[in-house]
C-alpha cells in the first residue's frame, strides 16, 4: 500500500504474473549459444578483448578463488541470455582452465578453490565434549554464578518495587500508606 | 545445492579428468577446446622448465654450430 495515497495499491495486481510478458528478460528467452565451442569462444573473447580479463586477473591476484571468477563470468553470460544455467555449469571446467592459464601467463599466484574441506570432527572437538560431559559440577557452578549479573541491574533485570510503582504512577509514600 | 557449489563440483570433476561427454557427443564436428588444446595453449604461453632446458640446449648447439 502506498504511504502517500493509501487508497492506491503499490503492488502488482493479483494475476499480473499470468499476463506479463516474460520474454522481456534475456534469460527467459531461448539461449543464443548452444554449442560448447561457441560458448567458450564467447567467454574467451570477453577475457581477451575487453577489460574483463584484466579485472578478473586483479581479483585472482587479490586472493579470489578462480572458481568464484568462473561463477561471475558464466553468470554474466546467463544474465545476457547467451546460454542456460545448466550449460554454464557444464562449461565451467574449461572456463576455469582458461583463467588458470591466463593467471599462469601473467605469473599470478592463484587459488583454484576446488580443495575439499575436511568433513570430519577433529579430536579437539571430541576432547572438549568429553571434558564437559565428565565435569557436570563445573557447569552447575557456572549457572549459579549467572544470576549475580541480574542483581547488578542489567538491561533485562527486574526493576525494584519503587521503580515499578513510579512507572505505574504511584508514589512510594502512597504504597506505604495503603499497606 | 547453490549455483556456486554446482560450479565448484563441475570444476573439480573437470580437473579429475571427467568431461561432459553427452554435451561433447551432441556436437557434429570435432570439439575445438579440448584438454589437449588447453595443454598446448599453456605450453605456448607458459613454457615449462623442461622445454626451457631443452630449448637452451638446442640454442647451445646452434651457437656451437655457428661458432664452427
Amino acid at each position: 500500500m502506498s504511504l502517500t495515497n493509501p487508497t492506491q495499491p503499490n503492488a502488482p495486481i493479483p494475476g499480473a504474473n499470468y499476463t506479463s510478458d516474460t520474454r522481456n528478460y534475456p534469460w527467459h528467452r531461448p539461449p543464443d549459444i548452444t554449442d560448447l565451442d561457441e560458448a567458450l569462444e564467447y567467454i574467451m573473447d570477453r577475457l581477451t578483448e575487453t577489460d574483463a580479463g584484466m579485472r578478473y586477473m586483479s581479483l585472482i591476484e587479490a586472493g579470489t578463488p578462480i572458481t568464484t571468477i568462473t561463477d561471475m563470468a558464466v553468470t554474466l553470460g546467463v544474465g545476457r541470455g547467451k546460454f542456460t544455467p545448466d550449460f554454464a555449469i557444464l562449461m565451467s571446467g574449461p572456463v576455469t582452465r582458461m583463467l588458470e592459464i591466463m593467471a599462469k601467463s601473467y605469473k599470478i599466484e592463484y587459488d583454484l578453490g576446488i580443495e575439499e574441506s575436511d568433513n570430519f570432527t577433529t579430536s579437539v572437538v571430541y576432547k572438549e565434549v568429553f571434558k564437559k560431559a565428565l565435569a557436570p559440577e563445573d557447569d552447575e557452578a557456572e549457572i549459579t554464578e549467572e544470576p549475580s549479573v541480574e542483581e547488578d541491574g542489567g538491561l533485562m533485570s527486574a526493576v525494584s518495587e519503587e521503580e515499578q510503582a513510579s512507572m505505574l504512577g504511584y508514589d512510594s509514600e502512597e504504597i506505604e500508606e495503603d499497606e | 545445492m547453490t549455483f556456486e557449489e554446482a560450479i565448484i563440483i563441475s570444476v573439480r570433476k573437470y580437473y579429475a579428468g571427467q568431461d561432459p561427454e553427452e554435451l561433447m557427443g551432441s556436437k557434429e564436428g570435432e570439439t575445438k577446446y579440448t584438454r589437449e588444446y588447453f595443454d598446448e595453449l599453456e605450453e605456448e604461453l607458459v613454457p615449462s622448465d623442461k622445454k626451457k632446458k631443452s630449448k637452451t640446449k638446442e640454442d647451445e648447439e646452434v651457437d656451437a654450430d655457428e661458432l664452427d
